[in-house]
């Protein structure tokens, strides 16, 4: 099995430097053969991958501990959904799946245009399978997943405890599928430069991979906050590591990107930009890859130290280097004029709105790499924490928050003073009273208050953009409201998509702002029958009693939490001791929209003493509530142009009317 | 109210600024456990012995009498420069913290001027335009369609 697997794989990597080869070559020469070619060497490289993951994924199915992968990832005890998981837990097996999803990707779209875009397909096939390349010398060469042990064990290591979490389970997959997904459009940008046909169409074409992909690292990064938060027991969700940044970094330039890419559609402008934080962003997803494999910045989260590191820079180098190469090249062909009815236009907000995240973008680079740079000049390693990412992040957050609210108050080309101070009365008066409220309930910390009044100004805003939108629609086509709304939303679907995204990054940013201002937590150690009291609860210790798990002795605390003199919730934090890793700690949480009451059992006594640590943490619902609004605003906004497909419908059926007319003259004649 | 409820009072404020001080320490060093993460969330999950035993050279420090920047001054003459969880904020440290402010300000000027250059090249195209191509009846309608969409916005 393992020699098939390994064949698959170096045949893979045979047929993927074909395809690059002749998708670049046909698309130079115009020639359709080698363009077939490519695609048929590209079809193969899935074929291939697939037969690879397969036997894999059989060998983990069936605990084939004679291979090193499985026998490092996998036990006899581990339950089925982890195993099946276990393809993506190490550095291999997600090389492996990472190289599968673009060969599986690369299929899509040979299929999507096997009718169009002929001259950026053999190009983009070319790009793709250039990438895939560099991923199956890696799992040839260097991190192969089918190396057999001499000796195999009788059993096999198990998994990590901590990644035996659904949270673990579909976090990796998701970043997975948003960094690989945006490896389309980067393969359409430069086939566009490759190709010279450098106007919308490789914007349009890529519009919803970029989206897709998009909504992927969104629910992806907030499935490991997820998992942070409920499986490393230390009551918050983001801890700013740099496989963490690692994950954000995209998703911030990509967001920058789909912004932009708006004014390029509307008015033209702004086409190397475009193509700069296309470029950017694709590289960040490979910075993140060699953040998390390569061991040389040290996280929590990476894969450890590996001999990964220098073939990652060199690809991100080579990518680099030839992307704006390319890039140079065409300049002239990409100036485009740039014209603006006024500076108080959409156009400008969204250019602020660009400038504000790409410098959040380097900023957390920055820091992420910080001290690397320092140990390279003064020969001092330094840490970057928490501490000066909040610091920096915030108020570049805060403006980008503003901006958020601002736009859809500033119309495309121009607004004049009299509509600016008309849009803006309501949502200012609106947060302002927020302001006030915030300020007599006790509020001071001005971040907070900011926050807060930002946030509130940001949904007025949207709600206003749904009522007027629904009222004039209702006037014009004598609609009433209900059908008004569906209508507004479903013929609108990428803006109306675009404002429910926005709904939910206000909903983040309360989340975030009252999870860690109002946070509150205590330590205490008590007896069976005690009581602590945290904020308004009292939490009650009840009993400590011990379970036998699969493959671990689990301690468990039992606590009933009382809110003024009523029992609300009874949770049960535990311990886990597994026999060759380290013990665990599994959290208990008592989740409502207004707060989240977190108990950790810390040590404990024969006499069945036990310390807690218990945290408040009001207003963390509503970060996982407005990242799923974020992900579902997404699908909303990809979703099919009805309005379009009524248009191609009826121009089809006038095309056929008229076909069906030629032919009744001529049965006439 | 009695002197001992007095005291009782007393002490138990004196006790919860401390464990205040000791948190915000905690916050601003990192374990030394090699996991990259605060004390304070290191001390979380409450596995880490090397964290324990930070924090009650923290709680020693605090009691005899050391502010933050005291307390936080040993541990780096103890452990360098690593253990703080943010450059300081001098010599080449600085940097790490201006430089994307210093970055993200030139580039907001350069767009701001930028903007502004394309609105003036765009007015005067537009009022060139207006002065020659516009009959007086055409720039009738171009203003009756600016207040419609006005109104429609």
């Amino acid at each position: 099995m393992t020699l098939l697997g390994n064949n698959a794989l170096l045949i893979a990597f045979i047929m993927s430097l074909y395809s690059a080869g002749t998708g670049i070559m046909g698309g130079k020469l115009k020639n359709p053969r080698l363009l077939e070619s490519a695609r048929r060497g590209a079809l193969a490289t899935f074929y291939l991958t697939t037969l690879a993951v397969g036997i894999l994924l059989f060998a983990l199915i069936t605990r084939d501990f004679s291979i090193e992968y499985v026998a490092n990832y996998t036990s006899k005890s581990l339950p089925m959904f982890y195993t099946i998981s276990a393809l993506w837990a190490g550095q291999a097996g997600s090389l492996l799946f990472w190289a599968w999803l673009l060969t599986l990707f690369t299929v899509i779209i040979i299929i999507q245009n096997k009718k169009v875009n002929q001259q950026l397909l053999p190009y983009a096939i070319g790009v793709l399978m250039s990438v895939s390349v560099f991923f199956f010398l890696l799992l040839i060469f260097t991190t192969n997943p089918f190396t057999k042990i001499p000796l195999p064990p009788a059993d096999g290591m198990g998994m990590n405890p901590m990644l035996i979490n659904p949270g673990m389970v579909f976090h990796p997959p998701l970043l997975y599928l948003g960094y690989v997904g945006f490896t389309v459009p980067f393969a359409f940008a430069l086939a566009a430069l490759l190709s010279g046909n450098l106007d919308t169409n490789w914007i349009q074409t890529t519009r919803r991979w970029t989206i897709m992909s998009w909504i992927f690292l969104t629910a992806g990064n907030l499935f490991g906050a997820y998992w942070a938060y409920v499986e490393l027991g230390w009551g918050g969700y983001w801890a700013w590591d740099p496989v963490e940044n690692a994950g954000i970094l995209p998703w911030i330039t990509g967001t920058a990107f789909l912004h932009s890419v708006m004014i390029q559609e509307k008015r033209g402008m702004l086409k190397i930009w475009n193509m700069v934080l296309i470029i950017l962003t694709f590289a960040l997803t490979i910075f993140g890859t060699f953040v998390t494999r390569s061991g040389v910045i040290s996280s929590v989260h990476s894969f450890g130290v590996s001999n990964l590191g220098p073939l990652f820079i060199i690809f991100l180098g080579i990518i680099l280097i030839t992307s704006f190469y390319l890039l140079f090249l065409r300049k002239e062909m990409l100036s485009s004029k740039h014209e603006l009815d006024s500076f108080l236009s959409k156009e400008s907000t969204f250019l602020f709105n660009n400038l504000l995240l790409v410098g959040l973008a380097f900023a957390i680079f920055w820091g992420t790499i910080f001290p690397i740079i320092s140990e390279a000049v003064r020969g001092v390693k330094i840490t970057v924490g928490p501490p000066f990412f909040n610091q920096v992040a915030v108020p570049i957050g805060l403006a980008l928050l503003f901006l958020t609210g601002v736009c859809p108050l500033i119309a495309w080309q121009k607004t004049t003073t009299k509509n600016l101070q008309k849009n803006f009365l309501i949502p200012t008066s609106l947060s302002l009273i927020t302001l006030g409220v915030l300020y007599i309930a006790g509020i001071r910390s001005l971040y907070t208050l900011m926050s807060f009044t930002l946030a509130a100004f940001v949904a007025v805003t949207i709600f206003l953009e749904f009522v007027k939108g629904t009222l004039t629609r209702a006037r014009i086509h004598s609609e009433n409201f209900l059908v008004a709304f569906w209508r507004l939303v479903d013929r609108n679907k990428r803006r109306y998509g675009g404002y429910i995204i926005h709904i939910g990054v206000v909903m983040v940013f309360v989340g975030i702002t009252g999870s860690t201002v109002f946070q509150k937590e205590k330590v205490a150690t008590l007896h069976p029958g005690e009581s602590m009291a945290l904020g308004s609860f009292t939490l009650h210790y009840d009993d400590l009693t011990s379970k036998q798990g699969p493959d671990y002795q689990s301690v468990i605390a039992q606590i009933h939490v009382e809110k003024d003199g009523r029992q609300i919730a009874i949770l049960n934090p535990e311990k886990r001791f597994f026999e060759n890793r380290q013990p665990t700690t599994e959290v208990d949480i008592f989740k409502t929209l207004k707060q989240d009451i977190y108990v950790i059992l810390g040590g404990y006594e024969k006499d069945k003493q036990a310390t807690f640590k218990v945290f408040i943490n009001p207003l963390v619902g509503w970060l996982w509530y407005g990242g799923m609004t974020m992900v579902l605003g997404g699908l909303l906004a990809i979703g099919p142009n009805n309005r379009k497909r009524r248009k191609n419908l009826k121009e089809k059926n006038r095309e056929k009317s008229k076909h069906y007319n030629r032919k009744a003259v001529m049965t006439d004649a | 109210m009695k002197k001992t409820e007095l005291i009782f009072i007393l002490s138990l404020t004196a006790a919860t600024l401390l464990q205040a001080q000791v948190s915000e320490i905690k916050k601003s060093l990192i374990c030394t456990c090699d996991c990259g993460m605060t004390v304070s969330a290191c001390e979380g999950a409450m596995e880490c012995s090397t964290a324990a035993k930070i924090t009650a050279k923290i709680e020693n420090l605090v009691a005899s009498g050391q502010t933050n920047d005291q307390v936080l001054a040993s541990f780096v003459s103890m452990y360098g420069e690593k253990i703080m969880a943010a450059p300081s904020k001098k010599g080449f440290n600085l940097t790490a913290w201006i430089l994307p402010f210093i970055l993200i300000a030139l580039t907001g000027i350069f767009l701001y001027r930028k903007l502004s250059k394309w609105a003036n090249s765009a007015r005067q195209v537009s009022e060139t335009k207006n002065d020659h191509a516009l009959k007086p009846i055409q720039q009738k309608y171009v203003k009756m369609l600016d207040k419609e969409l006005e109104d429609y916005e």
